[in-house]
């Protein structure tokens, strides 16, 4: 059986690679891209553990993270509709309005 | 020893597979291309959930994010940008037509093979109806409470998609 700790590495190796996405990408359509690797890096923890513990509660939870990924996917997207019919544009740049 | 031999290297594939990926996903020149390889990092992490014996997990995860999520992204990718659709990246739309059909054929006959394989060794085992007894006892009330929030995600995407257009009706 593969070691727990090989998920862990996978996980934690994928959460960073999306947070530096999150970080370095312009393009807002790419920064929520990386916030869906962020959160699939996380449903790799919770299988993990619950498949090492025995406990089905882990799989239920990743369930429930997949209808609010698919929320957030949904309003984010129309969000930058929005965004790209205001401003010709997604790069997130432009959007400096609540700056001082 | 021979199982655990097979599942290693898959694991270790996948690994690699969905780690490039996510990295292409930051890197790509192109966010199309971005997108699609976003689609191949859900499907690995597909895979491992199959390796995790979480199969229920992995026809979701497939379902939801490959198919609905990468379609909404897709969407937004080609609804937001200006010059050209396909025709900028260079590709010969009827030869990728063919590939695909061609990777669908392939598939089907790859699942028909290994569908029998693994019900030879009484592999099927499926944790649906456990997600379902711990979802509808002790989690009952969260999910109540995500069928409210995909509920107002919804209006919410809804309302937002649509603003623009009665703003220039009225």
């Amino acid at each position: 059986m593969i070691p727990l700790e090989h998920y862990l590495f996978l996980s934690s190796i994928l959460i960073a690679i999306g947070g530096y996405g999150v970080i370095v990408s312009r393009n807002a359509i790419r920064v929520l891209m990386c916030l869906e690797i962020m959160m699939n890096a996380a449903n790799i923890n919770l299988v993990a553990f619950s498949r090492y513990l025995g406990d089905v509660s882990g799989q239920v939870f990743v369930t429930f993270a997949l209808a609010v990924a698919a929320a957030e996917a949904a309003v984010g997207f129309a969000l930058i509709l929005l965004i790209y019919r205001m401003y010709g544009t997604v790069e997130i740049s432009v959007l400096k309005k609540l700056k001082l | 020893m021979e199982v655990y031999l097979n599942s290693s290297v898959a694991f270790y594939a996948l690994w690699a597979i969905i780690l490039l990926s996510a990295f292409m996903v930051v890197h790509a020149r192109e966010v199309f291309h971005s997108a699609l390889f976003l689609a191949l990092m859900f499907i690995g992490v597909a895979g491992v959930f199959i390796l995790l014996e979480a199969e229920f997990l992995a026809v979701i995860q497939v379902l939801i994010y490959a198919g609905a999520v990468t379609v909404i992204i897709l969407f937004a990718v080609m609804l937001t940008r200006r010059d050209g659709g396909l025709d900028r990246l260079g590709v010969d739309i009827n030869k990728m037509k063919m590939i695909s059909a061609l990777i669908f054929v392939l598939a089907l006959v790859g699942i028909v093979i290994t569908g029998e394989l693994f019900s030879e060794k009484g592999y099927v085992s499926g944790t649906a109806g456990a997600i379902a007894e711990e979802m509808f006892s002790k989690y009952i009330i969260h999910f109540e409470l995500i069928a409210i929030l995909l509920l107002a995600a919804m209006i919410a995407a809804i309302y937002l998609a649509r603003r623009g257009d009665s703003e220039g009706s009225e």
